[in-house]
């Protein structure tokens, strides 16, 4: 299945070698949140993420379906 | 540490010991201290019982990392009841260097007049500024340093607060000189203009720091915390790509205001994102600067410097709330355009929130094509040229709303809503409601939460939690991004206070000054004739659905009447 994943801010940097800030990811069916970090190899501390799975507030064990809209970002607030 | 009062009228400086009931409060708690002990709730905002007050915070004028905030405050005009707005630069610094612990602002000139204040620790004199009458905050802030030095902090008004015009905020020198960080919100600069007051300049080259009681406990404290807020990863998001990073986060919880607060997404949001900010600044080069401290001894960086292609600078800084207010609500997806009517309202000396919000309102009502960079910039000169569209813009977005008969107004007690559509972020919803400073970017913001942000039933108690923190940072002088330091390193607030002032604080003072500051201004408000009618969202709000979730704010009433059931218990002398 094809998730299309947003990487904000700092992730982008990280993960300089993807082309863009919007990729789309292909993962296995039944896939979680926390197994596409690990595809992507992002290790940052969840408690310092926020995961928005299509508009919604979600969780690392949040199951993914084909053609989810799933934004990946640090927890920041302000401005 | 003193009491500085200058009236506007006599002229004269009148130094008073620091009451017994103030000594432990500094900026917004001190402010609404002074508020309630002083100032007739009924008012004119504009007229002479009104005061103008300059308080920093309590942790104020050490260089602490994000600490050396100044707090401003008075009656609002655009309200009518308290008011505080908060900003980085020099002014806090310099005014504990002249040893006081407020100044304020009394009475105001029989005749009009406009008058630059000049203070030194030996010194106050009030200097006629009428060859200022007009001109811009840029032009009148780089007369002023050429004539007193680089090493003043100055507070200063535009066109907009000499105009007593409702959107009018009162901007302060950055650490380089450059007039723009604006305490914005409320009216206040309308208030300085109502006492004459062009400028206040304030020289602390012969001051000094504040004492410390217990220098070696306040160093291990700011060294823990420094550490602290090094290490947090919001920090570093803050340093590459500033407040900005805020708009793809909105935009993804549909939460973005776009066109007048009508959608909560923007076609435009990838055009005007921190990360083409950041690509564009490194892009660019010459003045570009994509990690800038507002405040000496900042670690965060923030701000920025934006130039356009040829690396010649426009605007610093260029923030999230004004990429929301004057670029998604406005329909406008190019940031450099956003960049020059950011320019034009720090010229004016307008709060970019106020005046964006109006703007839209305005183009609601066929003033102006939403999109139209060109039609919003003359909008703006008309505010400069004293027309009437421009002054019922200048006012704000309630006075737009009424003028043009627009019932899609974002406004809480007559303030704009910040950046955040409160359809889609309910906890921010109850914050904007409830706020005694009205909708509010300052007062509590909840979009950080790993929450369900359209639930209706569980917003209120994170709002009141995030509006008590607010408070209290804003009574420490504490930038809300520091919070994220202290929220790892909580002992070292009581540490640094204990240290600087020879308390005895325990654990959970940050909770107890936010909770005494917000105390104190329900209890101005009230008495200004606030009710809980004033406590609620435009109604709209509550039947016009948002796109993409088509959210309506539906917090019940009487659970927006619980955010401070606690009030009546907290002892306010």
């Amino acid at each position: 299945m094809l998730v299309e994943v947003h990487l904000h801010a700092t992730l982008r940097l990280e993960n300089q070698e993807r082309a863009g800030h919007i990729i789309p990811v292909d993962l296995p069916e039944s896939s979680t949140i926390k197994n596409l970090l690990d595809q992507l190899g992002i290790d940052i501390d969840p408690v310092h993420m926020l995961f928005v799975l299509n508009g919604m507030t979600s969780g690392l064990d949040q199951k993914l379906n084909d053609g989810d809209v799933l934004n990946l970002m640090t927890a920041v607030s302000g401005g | 540490m003193k009491i500085w009062r200058l009236n506007t009228r006599t002229q004269n400086l009148k130094i008073d010991e620091v009451p017994s009931s103030w000594e432990r409060l500094g900026g917004r708690g001190l402010l609404a201290r002074i508020l309630v002990d002083e100032v007739d709730p009924a008012c004119d905002p504009l007229g002479p019982e009104n005061k103008l007050i300059f308080a920093p915070g309590l942790l104020v004028g050490h260089r602490l990392s994000s600490c050396d905030r100044i707090s401003i405050g008075g009656k609002s005009p655009l309200t009518g009841g308290v008011k505080e707005a908060n900003a980085g630069g020099s002014t806090g610094l310099m005014i504990t260097h002249l040893g006081c612990s407020a100044i304020i602002l009394e009475d105001q000139p029989v005749e009009p007049s406009l008058n630059v204040i000049y203070l030194s620790p030996s010194e106050c004199r009030f200097v006629d500024a009428s060859q200022l009458a007009g001109k811009g905050v840029y032009e009148t802030a780089a007369s002023l340093v050429e004539e007193y030095g680089a090493n003043v902090a100055i507070a200063l008004i535009g066109p907009a607060g000499e105009m007593k015009l409702k959107a009018a905020g009162i901007q302060n020198l950055d650490q380089d000189q450059v007039p723009s960080r604006i305490a914005a919100r409320g009216g206040l600069g309308a208030v300085m203009g109502s006492k004459g007051i062009k400028a206040l300049v304030i020289d602390s080259s012969k001051g000094e720091p504040p004492g410390i009681v217990d220098i070696d406990k306040f160093r291990k404290a700011q060294k823990t915390y420094n550490q602290a807020l090094l290490n947090h990863p919001q920090t570093k998001v803050f340093a590459d790509y500033g407040t900005a990073s805020m708009a793809r986060m909105s935009h993804s919880f549909g939460a973005l205001p776009t066109r007048n607060f009508s959608e909560g997404k923007f076609e435009g949001i990838e055009e005007i994102s921190a990360e083409t900010l950041r690509d564009q600044l490194l892009a660019r080069g010459g003045d570009s600067n994509t990690t800038h401290a507002c405040m000496a001894g900042c670690v965060i960086r923030c701000s920025n410097v934006y130039a356009d292609e040829g690396g010649k600078g426009i605007v610093s800084p260029l923030e999230y709330e004004t990429i929301g207010l004057m670029g998604s609500n406005l329909g406008i997806a190019d940031l450099e355009e956003i960049a020059r009517l950011n320019w034009e309202a720090n010229d004016l000396g307008l709060d970019s929130i106020e005046l964006g919000a109006a703007l839209a309102v305005a183009a609601e009502a066929g003033k102006m094509e939403f999109g139209n960079f060109s039609q919003a910039r003359d909008l703006i000169n008309e505010i400069r040229a004293g027309l009437p569209d421009g002054m019922i813009i200048g006012n704000g977005v309630a006075s737009a709303g009424k003028a043009y008969q627009i019932e899609r107004v974002p406004a809480v007690k007559g303030q704009a809503m910040s950046a955040y559509d409160p359809r889609a972020i309910k906890g921010t919803g109850v914050t904007y409601a409830t706020s005694p400073q009205g909708a509010d970017h300052t007062s509590g913001l909840t979009i950080r939460a790993k929450i369900d942000h359209l639930d209706p039933n569980i917003q209120v108690d994170v709002s009141r939690k995030a509006q008590i923190y607010a408070a209290g940072y804003d009574t420490l002088g504490v930038c809300t991004f520091a919070g994220f330091g202290f929220g790892t390193a909580q002992d070292t607030i009581p540490a640094l206070l204990n240290a600087r002032y020879g308390w005895e604080m325990s654990g959970d003072i940050l909770q107890k000054l936010g909770r005494e500051t917000l105390s104190l201004e329900r209890k101005f408000n009230q008495a200004a004739g606030f009710g809980l009618a004033d406590d609620r969202l435009p109604e709209w709000m509550t039947r016009e659905k948002l796109p993409p979730h088509n959210a309506v704010f539906d917090v019940l009433n009487e659970e927006l009447d619980k955010v401070f059931d606690w009030v009546d218990e907290v002892d306010i002398c």
